[in-house]
């Protein structure tokens, strides 16, 4: 019995971590080829859960359809954002991205809380109501699609970016900007398509977010943290470092809920985090660009 | 040091102090009470100020050494029956005690790394607070429901005992522009690795002005919590008390000794303005004003001000740099 406990903690941390990996990929990739830390992060999320939310409840759109809208929107607002503010801070000292972006943030939740109060909403999707047993292990369908789609979304980034003539492109900006005007790439291009990219996933995962748990206008600064948390636990402007930032911290939330105190998971996220920054900087795999 | 302090004040900031005291004597009831939170806000976000202002490091969670002085002074006057003043001692002291030993590992963190560092560590330790009591058994935060103080005195005492933590912030800010350790914090802030070859000891000013600056919010954390006289983790360590002092510092003017005390002045105002029934409008503006005196006037109110008389009587513009090294206006 013990080891079923176990089990299914572990089973509920890793799919809590595919969501976190989702949540955290685009943080990841803005460090990586802006050198910014976007504290909005988490509003992209908050405002694509909130979008699928109102696709679905106001003409029944499905939920995965309204991620692909979410994704949409968000990438949209954060090209728009890149073009007409934050071109701006590529450069300045980081005190100025930070700042501004903290300040925008503050913006998008609060006219989200105008909009919408400051309720919970949930979203009850009929098909994934059921759950997966196996002895006494229980797998949620919902939470389990929302992992999986989450992963699948970080796959197709790290494709877009390996594979592809725009992620070749994104790669070199990020790089050496001014070597790759010279070969015909306009970074100011590139930048707002990145901040896009990295929005509209943000966007998506705040769709899976909302497969499985509540959501309200001040979600994005709790999703700013577990972002950052799961790209830092991972290695900081290494891609494929959310997947396993996300999983350490999402089975560090769950063992403690399950072995300590439900209320304490939080606390051990940002303790995780605190940790990780000041002992490991450059990730758990060492692989980031902190050393 | 005092009496360098109180030296390195120019005669009419001086003046405006000793004007403020004698205030309550012709003002009472609600422009006293907005008074006395100007006082509170100038005094955190001038506290925090010389943290992001003067050594340049963005703390995210200036709520952290806020609520240990907010939940120090609750636990000594309502279990050990302390009177306020010493339990608000007693508070400063753990505060510094906490930022002594947190300092050393948080300051090894640069940039977006500090910033998210110390957010993750006030949202850390409000989590703590939350949850606690009942993980250990044992009644001592109150969990979500909190403590309620002991019932506080009028509201002309919470005026003086502001007025004069504000002043001893600013006093600290001027002082800080004169010393030798100012010195050494505006010489890392602007190139940390320049200042380190120059030989300023770098991690321990750091630590230093960490300590300090905690010190004094949690000043202001204790006195809150005894004018409001109940207090819980998720209030004392509420995000949007980070935001105003953010705010306050950037729109006042970072690294400036008087630029809190305008910002502080001026949101409260608007927040006063635009009322209850406006919280949301509130917020909004704040973020707006954090953003656009990030890209387009890093150097604030005062700075710009400076800046127009620095042209007035120069008649060129020898503005001071702004904080973060870009010349002023």
């Amino acid at each position: 019995m013990d080891g079923w406990v176990l089990l299914q903690a572990i089973v509920n941390g890793l799919m809590l971590g595919g969501v976190y990996a989702a949540a955290g990929v685009g943080l990841s990739l803005m460090f990586g080829v802006m050198g910014i830390i976007n504290v909005a992060h988490g509003e992209f999320i908050m405002l694509g859960a909130f979008a699928t939310y109102w696709l679905a409840v106001s003409y029944g759109v499905d939920p995965f359809l309204g991620l692909v809208v979410s994704f949409g929107l968000m990438f949209g607002l954060g090209y728009v954002l890149q073009r007409l503010v934050l071109y701006r801070v590529v450069g300045t000292p980081e005190t100025v991205p930070l700042l501004a972006t903290f300040g925008l943030g503050i913006v998008m939740s609060s006219i989200a809380l105008r909009l919408w109060s400051a309720d919970y909403r949930v979203l009850d999707v009929d098909y994934l109501l059921g759950a997966y047993i196996a002895g006494f292990l229980i797998v949620p369908l919902n939470r389990l699609a929302a992992a999986l789609g989450a992963w699948l979304l970080v796959l197709l980034l790290y494709l877009l970016l390996e594979k592809t003539e725009l992620g070749r492109a994104i790669r070199a900006t990020a790089q050496d900007a001014e070597t790759a005007s010279l070969f015909g790439i306009n970074p100011g291009v590139i930048y707002a398509l990145t901040f896009g990219l990295a929005a509209g996933i943000s966007g998506a995962a705040g769709s899976l977010v909302l497969l499985f748990d509540v959501i309200n206008p001040y979600m994005g600064l709790l999703y700013t943290l577990f972002a950052f948390a799961t790209v830092v636990i991972g290695g900081t402007g290494y891609i494929p470092g959310v997947f396993w930032g996300g999983i350490a911290l999402g089975v560090v939330q769950s063992l403690t809920e399950t072995y300590l105190e439900a209320g304490l998971s939080l606390f051990m996220a940002f303790l995780a985090l605190y940790l990780v920054l000041v002992f490991r900087p450059a990730g758990l795999l060492g692989r980031g660009r902190l050393g | 040091m005092l009496a360098g302090a109180v030296r390195a004040i120019p005669l009419p900031v001086l003046a405006a102090g000793l004007v403020l005291a004698l205030v309550p004597l012709w003002v009472n009831g609600y422009p006293l009470r907005l008074l006395t939170l100007m006082f509170q806000w100038a005094a955190m976000a001038g506290a925090w100020n010389l943290v992001a202002g003067y050594a340049g490091a963005l703390d995210l969670g200036p709520t952290a050494p806020y609520g240990v002085g907010a939940f120090t002074v609750a636990i000594l006057m309502t279990r050990l029956g302390w009177p306020f003043l010493p339990s608000l001692l007693a508070a400063a002291l753990v505060a510094a005690l906490v930022a002594y030993i947190v300092g050393k590992p948080t300051f090894r963190l640069r940039g977006p790394y500090f910033a998210v560092g110390t957010l993750a560590l006030a949202e850390a330790l409000k989590e703590f607070l939350l949850s606690f009591d009942r993980f250990a058994g044992v009644r001592l935060f109150g969990g979500s429901a909190g403590i309620s103080l002991p019932l506080a005195p009028g509201a002309e005492f919470f005026y003086y005992v502001l007025l004069a933590i504000m002043s001893v912030v600013v006093a600290a800010s001027y002082a800080l522009e004169r010393s030798k350790f100012g010195y050494g914090l505006k010489a890392l802030r602007d190139s940390e690795a320049a200042a380190a070859a120059a030989g300023v000891p770098v991690a321990a000013l750091k630590r230093r002005v960490y300590m300090l600056s905690s010190s004094f919010l949690a000043l202001v954390g204790g006195t809150a919590a005894y004018w409001i006289g109940y207090i819980n983790g998720a209030d004392s360590l509420a995000a949007t008390l980070i935001l105003q002092t953010i705010a306050m510092a950037v729109i006042g003017g970072l690294g400036t000794p008087l630029g809190p005390v305008v910002g502080a002045a001026v949101l409260v105002g608007v927040q006063d303005w635009l009322g209850a029934t406006f919280v949301y409008d509130y917020l909004l503006l704040l973020g707006l004003f954090i953003t656009l005196a990030a890209l387009f006037f890093p150097q604030g109110v005062v700075g710009l001000l400076q800046a127009a008389y620095g042209r007035v009587r120069s008649g060129a513009a020898s503005g001071r740099r702004g904080w973060d090294g870009r010349g002023a206006a």
